[in-house]
């Protein structure tokens, strides 16, 4: 029996497949396939949208979608900020603030970690259910080791009844890591969250350049990223994220006419009108 | 994987690449030294081996006795004497820990006035104080970073000291040494260049130039060269076959890195096993082989449970298979290694700094 993986939020199931939350399993010989998808035009979230609306491609095979619903899931949070020594004091207050806001914007029946890098990742709020403090903490340890910790903050464990976001705060500098933007690209082909990089501007050193690393994570997964500046508006701007990620689809298929497994390439879209969609590039089949 | 400085110590002086940078900060008066080093001299021959660390406490009690002079620094010396030598590699030793600016000098000083005891094999005594002192000279170097300077030191002593006529001050790690100095050199490099593999080609825009992409591979070609010379000598083959797959990886060329690993199987010391484990679970991830990481990766785990990188590497090859129990046990694992737990990869290219201090301490103990 194959299963298949692909999800923007959470990973694939059918709705009747609910039985086992933790365990997707895939039935009678069609591998059902869910996909998570914002569609929007300019800002503005589009909602209403039918299965008739989409044309979702795997590998180049047009698949018949089953049914499209709103993203009404809870949802687990994932908070990974950077608190390396290119992180001042100050800025590391403003992370925590706008961090504390999204964990203030959570539903009861969501869920939210808080894990922390400079040269080495920690956990310093365990996966709970808010409300929850956001504390940062600095390691004594030197360096930053982004790559590291962003390959390790995607490793998901794909759950039915759920969506994962992994929202990230660094200024994506790395000085330190043992893995490279190759284990960063596929743990992000990999993962079942939405990753959201935010990429503070205005900093005295120009971080620009490594905005490409959380550009291709975020491409990847579904998500975006989002450059904001070192004041009250970062945390207007995660909440803000954190709606869109809410006013999403899920979009249900069974998977015809592309064999399994190995990476699936997906194209959605809305021939109708010129919106823009998000949604990840690809997913793993078992 | 770019440049990390040391832990604890200053970058700017990491990167000066040698001694080039010292010339700059050399102190400008010519105020006489508090204490001189005659009685510190005087203390050690009579064993007090603790008096350098006990009267040298920051680096301004370098200054005071005005170390950057190297002229000044040969008159006192003057002829030949093993105490002198063994007193100061303590210098060094000492500078490396409160006053690295000065570590570069003290060693260009010290190996010229090893030089110049005249040549090797008259005895075997001076002998094995020069061997001793290359030996830990060369090791406080690698421990400062300053991977340009050892690879002058090491030429030097070919020059001075050439083989075979000379192996009696010559220990294999010294031929080490001179890869691990070429990998420190290529490690600055790559942070200049960011280029976090050298053959990537992720950063678009941001990407390397051409030229320091090719400057970069150039000189990882010349580490592994280096490295694969070393592992003539079975002293060191098993470290220098591991840094050799790790330079073949770097520069992608993934079977000669599996190659070179894989004969570098009788390592007994447990720090370069780790890495041999730890290299080869990335040569494994880089050509495609889950399986292999996953089993390369829980043997480092198995030497080093605390450290966070093989437990960072276990967790994304079981995600890779889509092991979700396991991985997700070993995220947590992995997240919550002890602070102070041991990574080894994090004093990789340290290289020999991990036998500094017991290197010093067969010396003193030799001395009494």
């Amino acid at each position: 029996m194959k299963g298949l993986c692909a999800a923007a939020f959470a990973c694939a199931v059918l709705a009747a497949q609910a039985q086992e939350p933790q365990r997707p399993t895939f039935r009678s010989g069609s591998d059902a396939v869910t996909v998570d998808v914002s569609v929007f035009d300019g800002q503005r979230a589009i909602p209403g949208l039918t299965a008739a609306d989409f044309d979702v491609r795997d590998n180049g095979a047009r698949q018949t979608v089953s049914s499209v619903r709103p993203n009404t899931l809870p949802i687990d949070v994932r908070l990974l900020f950077d608190t390396s020594g290119s992180i001042t004091q100050e800025e590391l207050e403003r992370y925590r603030r706008a961090m504390a806001r999204v964990a203030e914007a959570l539903h009861p029946d969501d869920r939210v970690e808080v894990l922390t890098f400079s040269g080495r990742i920690s956990e310093v709020v365990p996966l709970q259910h808010p409300p929850i403090k956001v504390i940062t903490e600095r390691q004594d340890r030197d360096g930053t080791s982004f790559f590291d910790a962003v390959s390790l903050a995607m490793v998901t464990r794909p759950l039915v009844e759920r969506r994962q976001i992994t929202i990230v705060l660094t200024d994506a500098q790395d000085n330190d890591s043992f893995f490279d933007k190759d284990t960063l690209y596929e743990s992000a082909r990999h993962t079942s969250a939405v990753v959201y990089g935010v990429l503070p501007t205005g900093m005295a050193d120009d971080v620009s350049r490594f905005a490409t690393r959380l550009e291709m994570v975020a491409r990847v997964t579904g998500g975006r990223l989002v450059r904001s500046k070192w004041d009250g508006r970062m945390g207007d701007l995660l909440i803000r994220t954190l709606a869109e990620f809410r006013q999403g689809y899920v979009l249900n298929y069974a998977l015809e006419g592309v064999p399994t497994p190995g990476w699936h390439k997906l194209t959605v879209s809305v021939p109708r009108a010129k919106y823009t969609i998000r949604a990840r590039e690809g997913y793993f089949a078992r | 994987m770019t440049l990390r400085p040391p832990a604890g110590r200053s970058a700017s002086v990491a990167a000066c690449l040698g001694a080039l940078c010292l010339l700059s900060i050399a102190p400008s008066g010519s105020a006489a030294p508090q204490q001189g080093l005659d009685p510190l001299l005087t203390a050690y021959t009579a064993g007090d081996h603790e008096v350098v660390a006990r009267s040298l406490l920051t680096s301004n009690d370098f200054r005071k006795l005005r170390l950057l002079d190297g002229r000044r620094l040969d008159r006192w010396l003057g002829p030949w004497s093993i105490v002198k030598t063994d007193f100061l590699i303590e210098l060094v030793d000492r500078a490396s820990a409160v006053a690295p600016a000065y570590v570069g000098a003290l060693v260009t000083t010290g190996q010229r006035y090893v030089f110049n005891r005249g040549p090797a094999g008259a005895s075997a005594q001076d002998d094995a104080a020069e061997r001793r002192w290359h030996l830990i000279a060369v090791g406080v170097l690698q421990q400062r970073l300053l991977g340009a300077q050892i690879l002058g030191y090491v030429d030097a002593l070919h020059a001075r000291r050439p083989l075979p006529a000379n192996a009696g001050v010559w220990d294999p790690r010294i031929h080490l040494a001179r890869g691990i100095g070429q990998e420190q050199v290529c490690r600055m490099l790559h942070a200049t260049a960011r280029n976090d593999r050298l053959l990537s080609e992720f950063e678009g825009k941001a990407a390397t130039p051409p030229a320091v992409r090719q400057m970069a591979i150039e000189c990882m070609q010349t580490a592994l060269r280096f490295l694969e010379n070393a592992a003539a000598s079975d002293a060191v083959r098993d470290e220098a076959r591991t840094r050799a797959g790790f330079a073949a990886f770097q520069l992608g060329r993934n079977d000669d890195a599996r190659a070179a690993l894989d004969g570098a199987t009788g390592s007994a010391d447990r720090t370069v096993a780790y890495w041999r484990a730890l290299f080869l679970g990335r040569v494994s991830d880089a050509l495609g082989a889950d399986a292999d990481a996953e089993r390369a990766y829980r043997e480092a785990v198995r030497l080093f449970p605390d450290a966070q990188t093989a437990r960072i590497g276990l967790a994304l090859a079981l995600f890779r298979l889509h092991q979700d129990d396991d991985a997700g046990e070993a995220v947590l694992a992995a997240r919550r290694v002890r602070a102070d737990g041991v990574d080894p990869w994090e004093t990789y290219f340290d290289g020999d700094a991990r036998f500094v201090a017991g290197w010093l301490a067969a010396m003193r103990k030799a001395r009494k």
